[in-house]
């Protein structure tokens, strides 16, 4: 691990030296290398709580990537995380995988983010906002549910474009966690059902029905459902009009104790103002629909969040962005909870970043 | 992307959708047990609780005094909330008070942060199911007067992240104790309850609110 960081930190030296938007193929083979900062600041206006009031590098990230052979490509995703005020490095992803070897199929084995839902498929820097939706932070974490195992998707022979993804991961921990976890009963499993369609004045429609379970080492099963829509018009390689929407349910079934379902869900339309600015608004929903008290009443509850956005992308390569993020929990008997946060963001991706999917 | 039957692909979306509409809006269907009238009620502030352990607790809507346990009425919220805890109290000596916190309604399965006086020491211990991290003495707090102290409960990561600040500086290095640093906690926790044990103790205030430090 130590010689890999001292390559990656001498590819970091050229990269810089080399400017935002050089390619490396360091012998002809194809390899690629890439570097992604995410700077992220968050001031609170009412200095009640969470924003942490500074600016900081949320993330840096290094990317290899390339074909390994004439079926098989490789990727290794690296990045350190603020832990505690502390960067940690981290393994993100580390897999191969091929679109070749199996007709109409694509498979991956190794570390990877777990390929369900729309925001949990990308790393954060390239999300259309800054901060993860309430339910995809608790059903997911803050970036993505990751995992070992394997993944295999299948374009279905149909007239119309439809794919199939299913995957099976160790599932010896899930979210966010700090140890190695627990043989679980039931190893994290997962599917995904894709389809995409074209829409009038250069739109096209992505929609998925998703699935994911597991079972804990200590039994306790969890298991969501869930359904995205990514819609985008472009033109002239501008994108004038996003619209972004998941909708998930949490359904916990602990051996011990009782049942919890929760339901979440973001919609994010966003339009540009001018060919690099772009507006949107993050409207997010969450609530726990088995919420009762201790004597079993049901109790109200309800968290919505609202965060418009302004985007600069002066190119693929630098995205800066301002937010002002405003969320309040309501539950019946407890005082409303307000947040008042702004924010700031610098993404910047240097070198070759892989062409993600729509 | 061939588009070869745009009426027939609409279809399939509107289906997909729809699929997804009935799945997800599955009603909540909360059983609702009666409450038992002969359990003891009360309200600390404007937090309304049942006694679990009468014991010898004096209970009026500003303190608890004495030996017993109480169990807040009011979920903390999901099982995988992240919360903060304000804490106001003092201890005889030898005396304890457990915070239980996400736990079910008998406050087991929970995370459990005892705090101990032995004389002007105030230590705090962390349990879950009976598995319990080495306790530490909380540095510059006086047990001999009353304390306020913050607790930061994260059950949404694994093992649960615990975090106890006295004083407004919600930073993990200000924590007299942070479970990541200082041990790893030996659990999470499982329910949607918090509540107190106290043995000779008294609690002047216990407000549930937003967590104090977040990490992304």
């Amino acid at each position: 691990m130590k010689y890999l960081f001292l390559y990656l930190r001498s590819l970091m030296f050229v990269a810089l030296l080399g400017g935002a938007s050089t390619t490396f193929a360091d012998d002809g083979s194809g390899l690629k290398t890439s570097v992604a900062l995410d700077l992220v600041g968050s001031f609170n206006r009412t200095k009640l709580n969470t924003a942490n009031d500074r600016f900081d590098v949320r993330e840096a990230e290094f990317l290899l990537y390339g074909p390994i052979d004439h079926l098989f490509d490789g990727m290794l995703n690296v990045a350190a995380h603020n832990e505690g005020g502390v960067s940690l490095f981290e393994v993100h992803e580390a897999y191969i995988g091929s679109s070749k070897l199996i007709p109409r199929s694509r498979f991956r084995l190794g570390q990877f983010f777990l390929g369900i839902g729309r925001l949990n498929r990308f790393h954060r820097h390239d999300w259309p906002f800054i901060s993860a939706p309430k339910e995809h932070l608790e059903f997911f974490g803050a970036e993505a549910a990751t995992d070992t195992g394997g993944e295999y998707s299948y374009l279905m022979p149909l007239p119309f474009f439809l794919e199939l993804t299913a995957g099976v991961t160790n599932g010896w921990t899930y979210g966010h966690v700090h140890n190695v976890g627990q043989r679980p009963r039931v190893p994290t499993h997962y599917g995904r059902a894709t389809t995409y369609v074209d829409l009038p004045a250069n739109g096209g429609a992505q929609t998925s029905l998703n699935f994911l379970s597991r079972t804990s080492a200590q039994g306790d099963a969890m298991t969501l459902v869930g359904a995205d829509l990514t819609a985008k018009w472009r033109e002239a390689g501008v994108l004038n009009f996003l619209l972004q929407t998941e909708a998930w349910q949490r359904t916990i079934k602990p051996l011990i104790g009782s049942s919890e379902r929760s339901f979440g869900m973001y919609v994010f339309p966003q339009f540009a103002v001018a060919d690099q600015t772009q507006f949107g608004l993050l409207m997010d929903y969450f609530t726990v629909l088995t919420l009762k008290n201790i004597v079993g009443a049901p109790i109200a509850n309800v968290e919505n969040r609202l965060v418009p956005t302004l985007t600069y992308k002066t190119s693929e390569f630098v995205t800066l962005r301002l937010a002002y993020d405003w969320s309040v929990a309501k539950q019946a008997n407890i005082a409303d909870r307000n947040n008042q946060v702004f924010q700031m963001q610098a993404t910047v991706n240097l070198g070759a970043h892989p062409s993600h999917d729509f | 992307m061939k588009l070869v039957d745009k009426s027939r692909v609409h279809s399939l979306i509107a289906a997909v959708w729809s699929i997804a509409a009935l799945t997800l809006s599955a009603c909540s269907g909360a059983d609702t047990k009666s409450s038992d009238a002969a359990t003891p009620e009360g309200q600390l502030g404007s937090a309304g609780y049942v006694v679990l352990d009468t014991g010898d607790l004096q209970r009026t809507t500003t303190q608890l005094k004495g030996t017993g346990s109480i169990a807040f009425k009011d979920p903390i919220g999901e099982i995988g909330a992240s919360k903060s805890y304000l804490l106001n109290a003092s201890l005889d000596d030898g005396g304890s008070i457990k915070l239980s916190v996400n736990a079910d309604e008998t406050l087991k399965h929970g995370a459990e942060i005892t705090l101990t006086r032995t004389g002007s020491l105030l230590s705090a211990k962390l349990s879950f199911d009976g598995a319990s991290a080495a306790a530490k003495t909380l540095a510059g707090i006086s047990a001999a007067s009353a304390f306020s102290l913050t607790i930061d409960v994260h059950n949404d990561e694994n093992p649960t992240h615990i975090l106890i600040w006295s004083g407004s500086d919600f930073t993990p290095t200000k924590a007299l104790l942070e479970s990541e640093r200082d041990g790893v906690t030996p659990g999470q926790g499982r329910g949607s309850y918090w509540g107190l044990v106290l043995n000779k103790a008294t609690v002047t205030g216990a407000v549930l609110g937003l967590p104090k430090f977040t990490e992304e």
